[in-house]
């Protein structure tokens, strides 16, 4: 089907759905409800970009509603460069925190975990 | 292959140590690797305890301390608690003739997980190899 051009600020429901990792139908039902904002030009519906980045849409995204193959990979990837990029974060803060540890100690590293393990265990 | 970190080992990775950067090198890998990792409670328990001496020595602040066990739990490991476990590690530290039982929980962790112990800890990393445990010295 061809799209017909929409409103200045407006995306086809398709974009919309692939955004908001929806199906075309829940868009369409949104758009229905009153939780999207958009408009309906002959047969085809718009969204408003804009309502894209409301709250409800921003933060309600739930992967496990998805049906769609697709949508389910995408989830996954989605979640697994999240988890990337915590993990990458973790690394770099505890770095930089041994190495500003290390700067008020002056170099001085010397220090044995192991030793320090024995002697706690040693004082229980 | 699962891993099971024993505390000396999160440790160096915290706090600076001459096996610092060795320790930092392993964990990257782990962590970028997504390797699973598996552990008893008596980590958070000893990695705690040894972060207080580390203040109280002077050589780290509290707010340091805190870091740590905030960095600590973002660490994605599965916590091992079971009856088995602690029945394992005690079988462990009787046929090593061990009076007390820390190390053989960790060990316990990787014989019945069927993964590899990771430590910085030679005593450990021996008695595991006596007990047929995968483990890997950290130096």
């Amino acid at each position: 089907m061809s799209e017909t051009a929409g409103p200045e600020g407006a995306i086809s429901v398709a974009e919309a759905a692939r955004r908001m990792r929806r199906s075309i139908e829940q868009v369409r039902r949104y758009l229905r409800e009153g939780k999207l904002k958009g408009e309906r030009i002959g047969q085809q519906w718009f969204v408003d970009e804009a309502s894209l980045g409301e709250p409800v849409f921003r933060y309600k995204r739930s992967p496990a509603r998805s049906t769609g193959q697709v949508r389910e990979v995408a989830a996954i990837m989605d979640s697994e460069a999240i988890a990337k990029s915590r993990i990458e974060t973790l690394i770099r803060e505890v770095e930089a925190s041994r190495e500003e540890m290390g700067r008020r100690l002056g170099g001085n590293v010397d220090i044995s975990v192991v030793e320090m393990l024995q002697a706690d265990r040693d004082e229980r | 292959m699962a891993v099971c970190p024993d505390a000396s080992f999160v440790l160096a990775w915290f706090v600076p140590t001459s096996a610092s950067q060795a320790a930092s090198d392993i964990w990257r890998q782990l962590l970028r690797r997504s390797e699973p990792l598996i552990a008893p409670p008596l980590l958070y328990a000893e990695v705690t305890s040894v972060l207080r001496r580390y203040a109280a020595s002077g050589a780290i602040t509290g707010a340091d301390t805190l870091a740590a066990i905030r960095h600590l739990f973002r660490i994605p490991i599965a916590v091992s608690h079971s009856q088995s476990l602690y029945e394992r590690a005690l079988e462990l530290a009787e046929r090593l003739g061990q009076s007390r039982a820390y190390d053989s929980q960790y060990m316990a962790v990787a014989d019945l997980e069927g993964c590899a112990l990771f430590t910085l800890d030679q005593g450990l990393y021996n008695s595991a190899q006596r007990m047929g445990i995968t483990a890997r010295l950290i130096a």
